[in-house]
């Protein structure tokens, strides 16, 4: 596809000299409008970068006055020390996404994936076009749906199984473990669709050829299929914990929003806390709204944008890494 | 494919699948027996969880009708605009009354209700003509240097603590140390107060809500809540509905949230320190959780600015609009109830 390189409109010109010189206008006017097109996105995201970069920076470089103070770097990035009017340390907010990232790919990543060999691989043809059309569904439903879903029914089970294994009253099913569900099932379909594909893109001489070998058809699936479409499937999954990242309509309704860090530490062992927790996204959520300039959360809001601005950008570069690898070339 | 070989596959996926059901059960398993539980001590207070009570019927604010009149027209306004930004609280009285107020002057007024802090700092900037807010400039560290703003008090918002309704028969009353030991963390479980053994569950608003500012000041008398334990919800309606579907919870949401059929049988308001957030108990200085809805104009207000507030504090929109979206009226506050809040 690459190797062939498309003409360009003069040299179209040059060798069709019976086209009308309304058309090659037309033909110019298009090119340029759609390099113009490209260029100004390019700019926008530029843009972006630059002004929530900027505005973020003010966290740390603000001239204390009666409403806002200097935050350092360890303040912000290594504290989990906050209430939200002398200190702002918000580690606690990045632990909650990256533990609501990991609880989350512990059950998406391997469902999906067993999901995706059967939908491309097992399934008879007969249940393969409703079984795909159900999870294209899936991805198309509104996160705030999940959300609503999440805060009624999701919520509640998890209330009522944890108190009866704690045999009382003592959790309301706010937190982790219920954003986990949510976000879980909203990310499934993402890391299918991606791997069905991957997997169906497998050239089919290569199952042929391993079949043909005496490989039984798990061994085929597991030995040659896979491995072939794993770029695919690392890219789905990358996709899945972008989503996961930026997640914030659904999460909001379940996360519970406490200042609480969801990993606990004993003096032995670390501990999920299955209370009220908060991620990135909800913290903006709820506070950006009525937050004020110039105030001290209104600066640390704009640098937890940055921060996941960068981590959203970071992962879409690795999922490009990946994917332009090829297993088999 | 064969059908043996088919048949061997399907074993295969139901092993697959009875794998990883076992795998997801233990894991269930193994985080719920890691669990922080906190557990309540139970601490011989007298109780006073049920010295009072108030039902939302009390709270009832009666309307004589829900359509004022409309104003006599000013001459002079046609075709000015009113841009109004701000209290998401006072912002349904200011969208109803210019409807009427337009009609007859040929105004143009838009409400947008982004938050109080916003309406003071978009008044202040110029960007639009009148800043609604749940609270006094000054009461805000953002804005107490806005001193250029004149205030005009349109009506008074009454707001309540409200409980789930699995503790409604037992906590009924809460004097105002205790809900300063349950929002800065000191009280965990309804046993330490006295009522049942079920871990509290506090929901707070967002840091810079109007509403949470009016708590923190009037309710818990400026003590910052405790970081950690408190569920947080977006709005008073988000507030609503966690509530409605949470055991051993307390919230606070405005009167008029109780009173709508939904969460008639979920959400049920509470005295603090032995009174109900009736208006004979706000008018009489004795409850003290309510507010000043506040319209600020930069400097004194334009001929159509002060036109529209004078038509929101007339009769008609006071006796009609005020008390049916919930509000009391501030000609209706003793020196007893004002001297609670004074200007600052």
């Amino acid at each position: 596809m690459s190797d062939i390189q498309q003409p360009l409109a003069s040299q179209v010109a040059k060798s069709n000299p019976g086209r009308s010189a309304g058309k090659i206008f037309i033909d110019y006017l298009s090119h340029s409008f759609f390099t113009v097109m490209a260029l100004f996105f390019v700019v926008i995201l530029i843009g972006v970068y630059i002004f929530i970069g900027s505005q973020s920076y003010q966290t740390f470089t603000a001239i204390p006055d009666v409403s806002t103070i200097r935050l350092s770097f360890f303040d912000f990035f290594v504290s989990s020390k906050y209430d939200g009017a002398q200190n702002f340390g918000s580690l606690f907010f990045l632990e909650g996404s990256f533990s609501l990232i990991v609880t989350t790919m512990v059950f998406a990543v391997p469902f999906s994936i067993f999901l995706a060999i059967f939908l491309a691989e097992i399934s008879p043809s007969r249940l393969r076009g409703p079984l795909r059309g159900a999870v294209e569904l899936f991805l198309g439903i509104p996160s705030i749906i999940f959300g609503l879903i999440g805060l009624l029914v999701v919520v509640p089970a998890i209330r009522d199984i944890l108190n009866f294994f704690a045999g009382g009253k003592f959790f309301n099913g706010f937190g982790l473990i219920a954003a986990t569900v949510v976000v879980t099932f909203m990310i499934l379909p993402t890391i299918t669709t991606i791997s069905v594909d991957a997997i169906q893109a497998v050239p089919r001489d290569l199952r042929e050829g391993s079949l043909a070998l005496g490989a039984t058809r798990w061994q085929t699936i597991t030995r040659t299929v896979l491995p072939g479409a794993l770029p695919g499937i690392l890219t789905g999954v990358i996709l899945g914990i972008a989503r996961a990242l930026g997640e914030t309509v659904a999460v909001a309704f379940v996360i519970g929003g406490a200042f609480h860090a969801p990993i606990g530490l004993t003096n032995f062992y670390p501990y999920i806390y299955l209370g009220p927790t908060s991620v990135m996204t909800t913290d903006l959520l709820f506070n950006f709204k009525e937050a004020v300039p110039p105030s001290t959360l209104y600066n640390t809001l704009w640098t937890m944008c940055f921060v996941l601005l960068v981590f959203s950008g970071i992962l879409v570069g690795i999922s490009r890494a990946i994917s332009s690898r090829r297993i088999y070339a | 494919m064969t059908p043996t070989r088919n048949s061997h596959f399907w074993a295969k996926t139901f092993s697959a699948a009875a794998v990883l059901a076992t795998v997801l059960l233990s894991a269930c398993g193994s985080s719920s027996t890691t669990a922080g539980t906190s557990t309540g001590s139970a601490t011989a207070t007298p109780s006073t969880l049920t010295a009072c009570t108030v039902t939302a019927q009390q709270l009832t604010i009666t309307a004589a009708s829900t359509t004022p009149t409309a104003p006599t027209a000013t001459a002079g306004l046609t075709g000015t605009k009113i841009a109004i930004d701000g209290s998401s609280a006072l912002e349904p009285l200011f969208k109803q009354a210019h409807v009427p107020f337009d009609q007859v002057n040929g105004t143009v007024t838009t409400t947008n209700p982004n938050g109080s802090g916003n309406g003071l700092k978009d008044v202040e900037s110029g960007a639009v003509n009148i800043g609604l807010s749940d609270f006094f400039y000054q009461q805000n560290s953002a804005t107490q240097g806005f001193t250029d703003l004149v205030d005009h008090q349109m009506a008074v918002v009454a707001f309540t603590l409200v409980v789930s309704s699995d503790i409604h028969s037992t906590v009924e009353n809460l004097t105002s140390d205790q809900i300063k030991g349950i929002y800065t963390g000191t009280y965990t479980n309804w046993s330490q107060l006295g009522g049942p053994n079920e871990t509290i569950t506090v929901i707070n608003r967002p840091l810079a809500s109007g509403t949470r500012a009016t708590f923190k000041q009037y309710v818990l008398g400026g003590v910052t809540e405790s970081a950690g334990q408190t569920l947080t919800q977006d709005t008073t309606g988000a507030v609503a509905t966690a509530l409605s579907t949470s055991q051993g919870a307390i919230g606070y949401v405005a009167t008029g949230f109780v009173l709508q059929p939904q969460f008639a049988t979920t959400i049920f308001p509470i005295c603090i320190d032995g009174y109900g957030a009736t208006a004979a108990n706000i008018n009489s200085g004795n409850y003290k959780f309510w507010s000043y809805e506040h319209a600020y104009t930069k400097g004194a207000a334009q001929p159509a600015e002060q036109a529209l507030i004078n038509y929101v504090l007339s009769d008609t929109v006071q006796s009609s609009l005020v008390p049916s979206l919930g509000y009391l009226k501030v000609s209706d506050l003793t020196a007893a109830a004002q001297a609670t809040h004074p200007t600052p």
